[in-house]
C-alpha cells in the first residue's frame, strides 16, 4: 500500500469511529468536514479561484505599466520606489483572494442560516458550528492564498514568496470574517455581494500609491487589509520581515468572529421553556377589567392571591415589590 | 383547556409584525398521547404560532411551557442543499446526541427515503426533500412533535406512511400537533381547533 493511500485508509477508518459518537470533540469533526464539504460544492467561488485569479493578475501585468512609484512602507518607515505594475500585482492578488473568500464565507453562513438555527434548536452547540466555519475558512483561505501566491510567481518573483502568501492568507481571513457577519445580519445574496465589494473596493484603492499619493496614514492604517498590503509589499520588494503587520488581519478575524458569535446567538436563541414533569409550577393569567377589578385564572397548579401580604396566611416574608410600569397594561401574563 | 397531564402548553401567546397582530391570546395544551390538529385560512398565522411554540420565534407576551423533548417539523424545508441526507442524520444525530440512527433508518424505509442516503438534498425532488424534512424532526423519537404543513407533496403512499407513523407515536404517548390550511381526514384528529382572529378555538362539529 503506497504511503498516501495508507494516509486516506487512516482518515476512513478515524471517520467511520466518529460516527456514532456524539460527544463535542466529535462533533466539532464532524462539523469541520461538513463545512469543507458545501465549500468544496461551490462551483462558482471553484471556477473563481481557478481562473479569475490568474485572469485578473495577468491582465494586471498586461496593462499596468512598470514606472517607479513610491509606497508608504511602515516596514521601511518611508518611501519604498516599487514597480507599479508588481505592486498591483500583490494589490490585484489581495482584492483577488479577499473577494473570494469573503464571498464564498458570506454564501456558506447565509445559505445555512435557517439550517443551523434548526440544529442549535435540536441541541447542537453553537460554539461548535462557529468553530467548525472558522476552521472551514481557515482551510479556505490557505488553499486560496497558497494557490494566489504560487500564481504570482508565474509573473514575477517576489522576494519573500512565503509571507507574500502569508499576507494573501490573512487578508482573506478579514474577508472571511467578514463575510461570516454579513451572512449572519443580510438576508439577500446581492446585498451581501455588494457590501463586500464596495468595502474591498475602498480598501484597495485607497492604499494605491498612484490613486493616493499622501503620505499620511492616519486614516489607512484602520483598513481592513492595510496590514497585509504592507507586509505583501514588504515581502515583494524587500528582506524584511512583516509578521506583525501580516497578523492585523488575526485582529480583524477575531473583532469580526466575536460580532459573529454575538449574532449568530442572537439568531439561535430558543424561546421556548422546557419543564420537567415534577416542576411545581403555576402558570397564572391576570386580566384587569374595566371597573379595576382583576380576574386571575390558573392553567396549572393552584394559586394563593395575597391581597395583604402583611396578614398573608402562607406566611409569606417576601418584601411587597411595587409593580413595573409595564403591568398597569390591560392584561399580563405571568409564569412561574 | 387546564390540563395538569399536558405535554405543550400555550399561554396567552401574542405576537404582532410592525402594526399587524397575527396571535391575540393563544391559549391551549397538548395532552400526553393526543393527536392535535390546528387550521386556519392563509395567513391565519398558523406558521407564526408553530414557530413560536418550537421556540424559534420570540413572542411579544405570554409563554411556551413543554415538558418532553420538541421534534419540529417547519413549513419552509429547512435542510442544507450541499449535504447529502447522510450527512444530514450524522448533523443531527450530534444535535439529538443520539447513540445510533436506528430509527432514523426505520424513518428512511417507511418513507422509501432509504435508496437517497448519499443523494445531495439540493437535487432531491421536492416531495422527497419534504421526506428528509420529517425524518429530521422525528429521528430522535420525540415526545411532542410539532408539524406545519407535514404531508405537502406527498404521494397516496407516503401520506398514509405519515399518518401510520404518527397514530404510532399517539399510541406510544407521544404527542403530536399537525398545524395544516386545511384538515383532511379530520377522523384521525382527537381533537381539532382553528386558529381565528389570532386565537385557538375549538372547531365547531368537531368532537373532541
Amino acid at each position: 500500500m503506497s504511503p498516501l493511500a495508507a494516509v486516506v485508509a487512516d482518515i476512513k477508518s478515524y471517520k467511520a469511529s466518529l460516527d456514532d459518537q456524539t460527544t463535542w470533540q466529535a462533533s466539532l469533526v464532524k462539523a469541520i468536514g461538513f463545512e469543507v464539504a458545501q465549500h468544496a460544492r461551490n462551483r462558482l467561488a471553484l471556477a473563481l479561484v481557478v481562473f479569475f485569479i490568474p485572469v485578473w493578475l495577468g491582465i494586471v501585468r498586461a496593462i499596468i505599466p512598470s514606472d517607479t512609484v513610491e509606497y508608504h512602507s511602515r516596514v521601511v518607515r518611508g518611501p519604498l520606489p516599487v514597480n507599479a505594475n508588481e505592486l498591483a500585482m500583490v494589490s490585484g492578488a489581495i482584492n483577488a483572494v479577499t473577494l473570494i473568500i469573503g464571498f464564498m464565507m458570506f454564501a456558506a453562513v447565509r445559505r445555512s442560516s435557517a439550517f443551523d438555527q434548526r440544529l442549535v434548536l435540536a441541541g447542537h452547540s453553537r460554539a461548535c458550528l462557529l468553530v467548525a466555519k472558522l476552521a472551514g475558512l481557515v482551510l479556505v483561505a490557505a488553499v486560496v492564498a497558497g494557490y494566489a501566491g504560487f500564481v504570482m510567481t508565474l509573473y514575477w518573483d517576489p522576494l519573500q514568496p512565503g509571507l507574500m502568501t502569508l499576507s494573501l492568507f490573512t487578508s482573506g481571513l478579514t474577508y472571511g470574517g467578514l463575510g461570516i457577519v454579513l451572512g449572519l445580519a443580510l438576508s439577500t445574496e446581492l446585498a451581501g455581494m455588494f457590501v463586500i465589494i464596495m468595502v474591498s473596493l475602498v480598501d484597495v484603492m485607497v492604499q494605491n500609491p498612484i490613486i493616493n499619493p499622501a503620505d499620511t496614514q492616519a486614516v489607512v492604517r484602520f483598513l481592513p487589509t492595510y496590514g497585509s498590503m504592507q507586509a505583501g509589499a514588504a515581502a515583494g520588494f524587500t528582506s524584511r520581515g512583516a509578521l506583525g503587520y501580516a497578523s492585523l488581519g488575526l485582529v480583524w478575524l477575531t473583532a469580526f468572529g466575536l460580532i459573529g458569535l454575538a449574532a449568530f446567538n442572537r439568531r439561535t436563541r430558543d424561546h421556548a421553556r422546557h419543564a420537567p414533569s415534577a416542576e411545581p409550577s403555576a402558570t397564572v393569567t391576570l386580566t384587569t377589567r374595566a371597573d379595576g377589578s382583576l380576574v386571575v385564572t390558573s392553567m396549572v397548579g393552584p394559586v394563593v392571591v395575597c391581597t395583604q401580604l402583611a396578614q398573608c396566611p402562607s406566611g409569606c416574608e417576601a418584601p411587597v415589590v411595587p409593580p413595573p410600569a409595564r403591568a398597569r397594561r390591560t392584561r399580563k401574563t405571568a409564569t412561574s | 383547556m387546564s390540563t395538569p397531564d399536558f405535554t405543550l402548553r400555550a399561554v396567552d401567546l401574542h405576537k404582532a409584525f410592525g402594526a399587524r397582530q397575527v396571535l391575540r391570546g393563544v391559549d391551549f395544551s397538548l395532552r400526553r398521547g393526543e393527536i392535535m390538529g390546528i387550521i386556519g385560512e392563509n395567513g391565519a398565522g398558523k406558521t407564526t404560532l408553530l414557530r413560536v411554540l418550537s421556540g424559534e420565534l420570540k413572542p411579544d407576551r405570554g409563554a411556551v411551557v413543554h415538558r418532553d423533548r420538541l421534534g419540529y417539523c417547519p413549513q419552509r424545508i429547512v435542510v442544507n442543499d450541499e449535504l447529502t441526507v447522510e450527512q444530514h442524520l450524522r448533523y443531527f444525530q450530534c444535535a439529538y446526541r443520539l447513540p445510533s440512527l436506528d430509527r432514523a433508518q426505520e424513518l428512511l424505509e417507511r418513507l422509501d427515503l432509504a435508496g437517497y442516503r448519499r443523494t445531495k438534498a439540493g437535487v432531491l425532488s421536492g416531495g422527497t426533500r419534504q421526506k428528509l424534512n420529517l425524518v429530521l424532526a422525528l429521528m430522535h423519537d420525540p415526545g411532542v412533535v410539532l408539524m406545519d404543513e407535514p404531508y405537502q407533496g406527498f404521494d397516496w403512499d407516503n401520506y398514509l406512511a405519515f399518518w401510520s407513523i404518527t397514530k404510532e407515536l399517539r399510541d406510544r404517548g407521544q404527542s403530536v400537533l399537525v398545524i395544516s390550511h386545511i384538515a383532511h381526514d379530520v377522523e384521525r384528529f382527537d381533537r381539532l381547533h382553528r386558529l381565528r382572529g389570532g386565537q385557538v378555538v375549538e372547531e365547531a362539529g368537531v368532537a373532541t
